[in-house]
């Protein structure tokens, strides 16, 4: 009931006027008080979940495997497939094939232009449920191929759906936005891909010169509100479906594009991704809808990280602040357990949380960065660092 | 007699040669540290290899990791049992902090690829 005063009852014209500013009142406030879906962040008002336990496990023993790098540049990614474990070389073509006890089996893939070869090395890969192996190469080329190595669809380039040409450069140029997909790109600091049947998951990044993280002057803030971190590839159609995930709003508060690292991992229908600087971890359903976080501090993470305002200030400082702060790095599910590896301030040496549906049950401190590969036979393995000067790699292999 | 004895050594040498194949080896590390090195300098370095196998050792268009590198053979084709170099310049203009400059010899071992790794810590120039 629209309240009309009582002196007014006898005035039509002023009865109509008067009901007529509660209408526009009445939208004003609707407006008003629904925020557009563009200024609206996708991390308001998430749950937290899970509980931080007394330390179940507080330290690991494991064995360690050493394997011969002589053969390889030293630089690569180690897989884990259901029997065995798998190097793919970041240098050179091909993939070198180990048993689960560190002895070599075979070398698959060479370099060439015929069936089941390649021009250029994957810069990442991952082996799917299947056993496999789905790549990007360093032309940003995905090849997918079967346990023999076998490609099961044409290698098609990544992101070429939506290119940089003649027509939209200028545009693309002097108006860079976050929903325009020409203007992504791989993002190399993440050596992981997911495959979710037809979709591939790939972590992406802008760093467009006048749409990046780096210049605070620029559109630095606008970057760390609305800029993507993935995208949805479909395999079938090779086009890029999807652009989803922005950073957490930690990175608005503070310009800290040298701790905007991020990892995920996905289990259960559920993508986790964790973020250099950030104490939680995200959980998305697989459409990329963020439905809560979880995690929690770990030690010798002070996380009072300098700010730069520049990207030649970001430059000049990130070998520096990289060894002197702490910050989360890498993020896997192996086994029961979801794994978030974090590097302590200092020369303190690294971490390892471990979480169990949502908990924190573990944490371990480590000499040297462990990054977890996957779970086989009852161990989980993982890798040390490389040992260059007696050119071997060590892989390790443990119980919880 | 002296025929079949004549065409048995035949075959074995013939049959020898199948399993003929050139193989590297490198002499000098193929991992190495520089260190320190101001930005601007550049980093040459020479490292020697040898034919350790039967048959030529073809040395074709090397790749480099990165553009800041020229890499040169001393000779493409590297006789059985003979040794060539390797030369690799690098030019850490604009370069800060850890480089490590990567470079794959593509040869027709039955290896195919063959990696030098230089990794150098560049200091940034007093201006």
């Amino acid at each position: 009931m629209l309240y009309i005063p009582i002196f007014m009852k006898s005035n039509l014209n002023k009865i109509r006027i008067v009901s007529g500013m509660w209408i526009v009142v009445g939208v004003l406030l609707c407006t008003m008080g629904c925020k557009d879906k563009a200024g609206m962040s996708e991390y308001a008002d998430l749950a937290h979940q899970g509980e931080k336990y007394p330390a179940e496990i507080n330290s690991i023993e494991w064995d360690t495997l050493y394997i011969g790098a002589g053969a390889t540049s030293l630089e690569g990614q180690w897989l884990l497939k259901s029997d065995r474990l798998v190097y793919v070389d970041k240098h050179m073509v091909g993939v070198r094939e180990y048993d689960l006890d560190g002895h070599f089996i075979r070398k698959k893939i060479s370099r060439g232009k015929g069936p089941d070869e390649m021009g250029s090395p994957f810069f990442v890969s991952i082996i799917t449920a299947n056993d496999e192996l789905l790549g990007l190469d360093g032309m940003w080329q995905i090849f997918c191929c079967d346990s023999n190595y076998h490609w099961t669809l044409p290698p098609f380039r990544f992101l070429s759906d939506n290119p940089i040409n003649d027509e939209n450069y200028e545009e693309l140029l002097r108006n860079p936005h976050a929903e325009q997909t020409a203007i992504y790109e791989y993002n190399f600091n993440v050596k992981k891909l997911y495959r979710n049947g037809y979709l591939l998951f790939v972590p992406v990044i802008v760093e467009h010169v006048h749409f990046n993280g780096y210049d605070i002057h620029n559109k630095a803030k606008e970057f760390w509100k609305t800029s993507h971190i993935f995208a949805s590839v479909d395999l079938n159609e090779q086009r890029t479906q999807n652009l989803f995930g922005t950073y957490p709003p930690l990175y608005q508060e503070k310009n800290i594009p040298n701790f905007a690292g991020y990892d995920f991992a996905v289990e259960d229908g559920c993508l986790y991704s964790a973020f250099a600087a950030d104490t939680l971890i995200y959980i998305r359903d697989m459409d990329g809808v963020l439905k809560g976080s979880m995690g929690f501090s770990a030690p010798g993470i002070s996380r009072d990280y300098p700010e730069t305002k520049t990207f030649d200030e970001a430059d000049a400082q990130r070998e520096k602040q990289l060894k002197k702060y702490g910050y989360f790095t890498t993020l896997t599910v192996a086994g029961d357990y979801l794994f978030r590896g974090y590097k302590r301030e200092g020369e303190q040496g690294y971490g390892l949380q471990i979480y169990k549906n949502k908990d924190l049950v573990g944490d371990i401190h480590t000499k040297e960065a462990v990054n977890i590969l996957g779970y086989q036979d009852g161990f989980y393995y993982g890798e040390l660092p490389v040992d260059v000067d007696n050119e071997q790699f060590r892989i390790i292999r443990f119980k919880l | 007699m002296k025929r079949k004895i004549g065409l048995f050594l035949l075959l074995f040498f013939l049959a020898m040669n199948i399993w003929a194949e050139s193989r590297l080896t490198f002499i000098d590390k193929r991992i190495i540290n520089i260190g320190d090195v101001e930005e601007g300098t550049l980093v040459q370095r020479k490292i020697k290899i040898k034919n350790d196998g039967d048959t030529p050792l073809i040395l074709m268009k090397p790749i480099k990791s990165c553009n800041c590198t020229a890499v040169r053979f001393s000779k493409e084709v590297v006789n059985p049992q003979d040794t060539g170099v390797i030369e690799v310049e690098i030019n850490t203009e604009h370069k800060q902090g850890t480089n490590v400059v990567t470079v794959i010899v593509v040869t027709n071992t039955e290896q195919q690829e063959h990696v030098l790794r230089i990794s150098m810590n560049v200091i940034k120039k007093e201006s």
